[in-house]
């Protein structure tokens, strides 16, 4: 009978760590769930913006979808901090499967995020101390100190989502030289020249 | 690939169109705000535009 004495864990038999499993084989599971909680939150902004601008309800009663039944939600400074933080997380932990062009859009949009996250510490964190910057009635972060709340927030969702689907477009129809590198199923086929 | 730009192009469209509605709405807030809401709203629809404009104008491989 025969004994190892070492044992080496050959590359192909180690186990993949949780990035490189988001990043690999469940990396379009993964955008897809993150893609739905992205819709789930514009359908909120945009049914808000849709009681303002075309409905013309006071601002305070536009709570979207969830606050027009549950008011607190919208009300809530935690429950937006908290999304901006999940965003900015998720596109933190599924960087590493993009490639090339999708990379730099997805990074691109990381960044925009990033300050929208801060935006959103700042409001965070007066209603944790209760305590408004600037000495406003409300919470109040620094470039609503000259734009209007609705319609900065609806910004910053824009610019960070339209990178954020110029990445994934490219992730889903990389060039040619891109695609080897992908090491998950996202692409659809390779974009081919027009006949 | 169309398909995917065009369902994408819907949203970007429905964000201009959120865009002009906000900009036609901002005019009844009083200055600073209605100058500050219509700059981002001005924004907001220049970058659906420039989103339509990257989707359509993807570079397409090269096949021999």
């Amino acid at each position: 009978m025969s004994t190892s004495a070492a044992c080496s864990i050959d590359a192909a038999d180690r186990k993949s760590t949780w990035m490189e499993k988001l990043n690999g084989p469940w990396h379009k599971y993964s955008l897809w769930v993150y893609t739905a909680i992205v819709l789930a939150h514009w359908m909120e902004h945009l049914a808000q913006t849709t009681q303002i601008y075309v409905l013309g309800w006071p601002i305070p009663e536009s709570r979207g979808v969830v606050g027009l039944w549950i008011p607190w939600v919208v009300k809530s400074e935690a429950l937006h901090y908290g999304y901006a933080i999940v965003m900015l997380i998720a596109f933190w932990i599924l960087r590493t499967g993009f490639v090339g062009q999708s990379y730099r859009w997805w990074m691109v949009a990381f960044w925009i995020q990033f300050w929208h996250h801060i935006e959103h510490a700042l409001l965070q964190g007066q209603a944790i101390f209760h305590h408004n910057l600037f000495g406003s009635p409300v919470p109040m972060s620094i470039v609503q100190l000259v734009i209007p709340r609705v319609e900065l927030h609806l910004f910053y969702n824009t610019i960070v989502f339209i990178p954020m689907v110029i990445a994934m477009f490219y992730h889903m129809f990389p060039l040619p030289g891109e695609m080897p590198h992908q090491g998950c199923s996202c692409a659809w086929h390779p974009r081919m020249a027009k006949a | 690939m169309n398909l995917i730009r065009s369902i994408i192009s819907l949203f970007l469209l429905l964000l201009l169109a959120v865009s002009i509605a906000g900009w036609m709405w901002a005019g009844g807030l009083p200055s600073p705000k209605m100058e500050g809401a219509r700059f981002v709203l001005a924004l907001c629809g220049l970058a659906s535009l420039g989103g339509l404009g990257l989707l359509w104008n993807a570079k397409q491989a090269v096949t021999n």
